[in-house]
């Protein structure tokens, strides 16, 4: 009977296992960005007109044959706002009317030879066909109440041919227009290359928008459907990034607003705001948390005996087990409510906090103190502590006498007074806390780079006389300043991509502004706060994955680059 | 000539000194400063929970045990909007275990795969530092992944295979327990990946050796050898990565967190615990109390309450992490003579 030894067979099967088991966590970690890549995809897929149906009973269509065969047409109404409308009679001026009055205004920026024209998106512009051109006006409101609206052109598209009708979309800035050469069109405002054609089998006599998605044509007594498919950004992903010409807006503006009020309104996605306020925050968060966690950094992992570093790092690194939903409630709570006194004493302290402490040391030294012992280094932290709560108390206090003295007796009037707005949930509160949050992190890293550079390299350099602070400046800080700035890379990743504190404390306004007493919209804040409400593939639940793939893709590499740079050291340093 | 360049020196080198004197008190200023901030925020919220548990009298309530009874288990109500910290503490609990559930084999079988099996190339070397990097990627992106790929890709088939009777309405194909595990497990695949490699890294090499001398084949070596050997470091993996589960909130908001849950996802008769049920965590609750529970005798006792709550059992599971990791530590310096 043959022995089975089962010690090797169940190894055998743990060995198979384990290779079956990691490929499989390896695909699925490395699969990630490409399921995504796939989600989002759509968004970016160009328009399409295809036939859908065709009925032989007809619809009737009283409205659409009214407004079908526009040579008939003489003269065309658009309602533009509650008191004001738009005439047009051919061969002469628009002209702006208001009926209750009967007031009657030029509209001379309107061309004066067109042959037709629609409203379109939600009667907040119109499309006019004059001299072989589209002209996509939208309307703005008068600087005054009571003065008559303007029209501001938003595009010009040349069109070539004769144009049986021409139809504005309800709700997109989008036409569709039946020339006498049978074809059907569709031109599409937001992507100027889009032109959509398609052949009709007699020339129609009527076109309608069923839906957003549906275009009938109604041609000798039968309806025929097509099906118009587009992204609420038109194919064209450019409209993410640049500042577009939006219906009703004064000037081309970069608008991250996925969900108007009005129902037809079209959606606005510029991924430009929630990037900048990703950046914005990041950046004042490394502000606030580089002198806290650099400082410790040095002090920790240079000047501090092993002993006492392995005794204080455990110390340090509590300050990790805050989570960022527990400091986001701090924020909220204890720090958001006076915040302006925070800030003033915070400028206190900083004006008076290198003054102070270097008389005291200096005082120290004179009556003969002898605090810069280095074996002493390892308590002083603990020795400066009341020193620093003192420093911490008066620098408040000064701080908020200063700002008390303020014309407007308080920080907040001053900035107004100078035409700084101030919010309540502002740049500067977000960057507050968020620096709370990266410091364990940006200290951990920089830390240890500092402390994988040998002692004995300083040590040579204290031997010849050199001070314990040229010791770090000119050996250890030229061989650890690539380790430091992976940390404050890292730093950066984590702040970019931190949600909880920007969810409860940035207020969430999408704006573009450099005022750190603004609030700020975050790329993370908003997939936290919209991806949950958004219907499963529609535009904005893409235009959210799109996001969410450029937030990996930028902490990605961010960290990448960071630790190629550690790598780099670490090979530099193992030579001693 | 040769006095004024002493003397230059000299007030040179003084010049030095303090500069060095100051840029050392500044350094060492900060460790002090952020250790202030630490107790400082911890003692914020100590101070804060206990006022409000203990706060009898006026507006607070009749007694001490009916304020612990109402901390623990209240309902919603129409004049509170408390509500209790054990189901949430339940459903985090519930959800850190079946996260552990998948993450420990999953990672720790990675984590062996790329230091035992895997040969030294460039493209294991690329794997390896793309899952260190996947580490730093935000949590809210594996949230994202988890509803496009979980909840609808996977949930929605599981509901067309094996539900096929109650669509419309979905029953795996919506944010659940299920889902949020999975998420989080994904969430923390590199963190433990890269904490049990470190310690598959520290082990000596001799160890192997030994083992192979002894007629062990490679599987029978990392089997009975290997492993047993980076226990440590693979509990001190589990730990912080259950540490981070616990903090973690933003990937949860889209995978399944809720304000209230009618029922616990875990029960006392078979299944035992409900995969496709929404479930209530400590992290969201904080999140849910500090921005819409104003009203009595919510607010702000009632937040520091449950931030207290979240940060001692991170806290707690840190501290073990770390002593596991201390214990490995004492444990290479011993075999490190071999």
């Amino acid at each position: 009977m043959p022995v089975v030894n089962w010690r090797y067979l169940l190894s055998a099967v743990f060995g198979l296992s384990i290779r079956i088991a990691s490929l499989f966590a390896i695909v699925a970690l490395l699969g990630m960005f490409l399921q995504m890549l796939v989600v989002a995809y759509p968004i970016l897929a160009p328009s399409t007109l295809v036939s859908s149906q065709s009925m032989s009973a007809p619809r009737q269509y009283q409205e659409g044959l009214n407004r079908g065969l526009a040579e008939r047409v003489e003269r065309l109404e658009f309602i533009v706002s509650e008191n004001w409308q738009l005439q047009g009679v051919k061969g002469d001026e628009w002209s702006w009317v208001q009926p209750s009055s009967g007031l009657r205004l030029e509209a001379s920026e309107l061309p004066k030879d067109w042959l037709f024209a629609d409203a379109v998106g939600n009667n907040k512009g119109l499309v006019i066909f004059a001299n072989d051109t589209l002209h996509h006006f939208h309307y703005l409101s008068s600087d005054q109440a009571g003065d008559a609206p303007r029209a501001g052109l938003v595009q010009a598209h040349p069109f070539t041919g004769m144009i049986r009708l021409l139809v504005g979309h309800p709700r997109l800035p989008v036409v569709a227009i039946a020339g006498s050469d049978n074809k059907l069109q569709v031109v599409d405002f937001r992507d100027s290359d889009a032109l959509l054609s398609i052949a009709l089998e007699q020339p129609p006599d009527a076109l309608v928008w069923r839906t957003t998605a549906q275009l009938d044509v109604l041609a000798d007594g039968q309806t025929s459907a097509y099906e118009f498919t587009t992204t609420d950004i038109g194919g064209a992903w450019s409209r993410l990034f640049t500042p577009i010409q939006y219906e009703g807006y004064e000037r081309p503006s970069l608008l991250w607003l996925p969900l108007p009020a009005a129902e037809e309104a079209e959606p606005k996605y510029s991924l430009v705001p929630l990037l900048f306020g990703t950046l914005k925050a990041a950046l004042l968060a490394l502000i606030f948390a580089i002198p806290l966690s650099m400082g410790a950094a040095i002090y920790v992992g240079f000047f501090m005996s092993e002993f006492q570093r392995r005794r204080i790092r455990p110390a340090l690194d509590m300050l990790a087990a805050f989570p960022t939903v527990v400091l986001g409630a701090i924020g909220l709570f204890w720090i958001a409510p006076y915040f302006e006194q925070i800030v003033s004493s915070l400028i206190g302290v900083v004006i008076i906090f290198p003054l102070l402490l270097l008389t005291s040391v200096y005082l120290a030294r004179a009556f003969g103190l002898r605090l810069v012992n280095l074996d002493a280094l390892d308590d002083w932290p603990l020795t400066l502590m009341p020193l620093i709560i003192g420093i911490l108390i008066i620098g408040s206090v000064i701080g908020l006498g200063i700002t008390s003295k303020l014309p407007g007796n308080s920080l907040y009037a001053y900035l107004t007074s100078l035409g700084v707005s101030v919010s309540y949930f502002n740049s500067l509160l977000v960057g507050l806390v968020l620096g709370v949050a990266i410091t364990p992190t940006v200290f951990s890293v920089a830390e240890e780079a500092i402390h994988a550079v040998p002692k004995n390299l300083a040590s040579g350099a204290l031997a010849l006389g050199a001070t314990p602070w040229q010791g770090y400046r000119d050996i250890v800080l030229p061989v650890a300043l690539p380790g430091i700035i992976a940390a404050m890379m890292i730093g950066f990743g984590r702040a970019a991509g931190e949600t909880m504190i920007l969810l409860m404390l940035s207020g969430n306004t999408g704006l573009i502004d450099g005022n750190v007493f603004e609030g700020l919209r975050s790329v993370s804040a908003s997939l936290a706060l919209e991806l949950p409400e958004a219907p499963r593939d529609s535009s904005h639940f893409q235009v959210l994955f799109v996001m969410s793939i450029l937030l990996f893709g930028v902490t990605f590499s961010v960290n990448t680059v960071a630790a190629l740079i550690r790598n780099r050291i670490r090979t530099r340093v193992r030579g001693f | 000539m040769l006095a004024t360049t002493r003397t230059a020196f000299l007030q040179r080198t003084r010049w030095q000194r303090l500069r060095s004197l100051t840029m050392i008190s500044v350094s060492a200023s900060m460790v002090t400063a952020t250790l202030l901030l630490t107790l400082g925020l911890f003692a914020l919220l100590f101070i804060s929970a206990m006022e409000w548990i203990f706060w009898i009298g006026e507006g607070g309530s009749a007694d001490v045990a009916s304020r612990l009874r109402d901390i623990a288990l209240a309902r919603p109500g129409l004049e509170s909007s408390v509500i209790g910290l054990v189901p949430a503490i339940v459903g985090t609990v519930a959800l850190v275990m079946l996260m552990t559930l998948f993450v420990a084999p999953l990672g720790v079988a990675t984590a062996l795969y790329l230091s035992e099996y895997a040969r030294d190339t460039w493209y294991t070397q690329l794997i390896r530092i793309s899952i260190t990097n996947l580490a730093g990627v935000p949590a809210v992106i594996y949230g994202v992944f988890g509803l496009g790929f979980f909840v609808y890709g996977l949930g929605g088939q599981v509901d067309q295979l094996f539900f096929s009777d109650r669509l419309p309405s979905p029953t795996f194909g919506t944010p659940g327990l299920l889902w949020a595990a999975l998420t989080l497990a994904l969430v923390n695949l590199p963190v433990v990946i890269v904490a049990v490699t470190e310690g598959l890294d520290a082990l000596p090499e001799d160890l192997r050796q030994a083992s192979a001398a002894l007629g062990a084949t490679k599987n029978e070596t990392v089997f009975y050898a290997v492993l047993p050997a980076a226990m440590p470091s693979v509990f001190t993996g589990l730990i912080l990565s259950t540490a981070r589960a616990a903090g973690e909130v933003a990937p949860l908001m889209l995978v399944g967190a809720v304000k209230f849950a009618p029922s616990l996802p875990v029960m006392t008769t078979a299944p035992f615990i409900g995969l496709e049920q929404k479930f209530m965590h400590l992290g969201f609750q904080l999140f849910d109390a500090a921005l819409f529970s104003t009203v009595p005798p919510g607010g702000i006792g009632w937040v520091a309450t449950i931030a207290l709550t979240l940060v001692i059992l991170i806290a707690l599971l840190n501290i073990v992490a770390m002593s596991l990791r201390s214990v490995i530590l004492r444990r290479q310096a011993v075999d490190s003579p071999f």
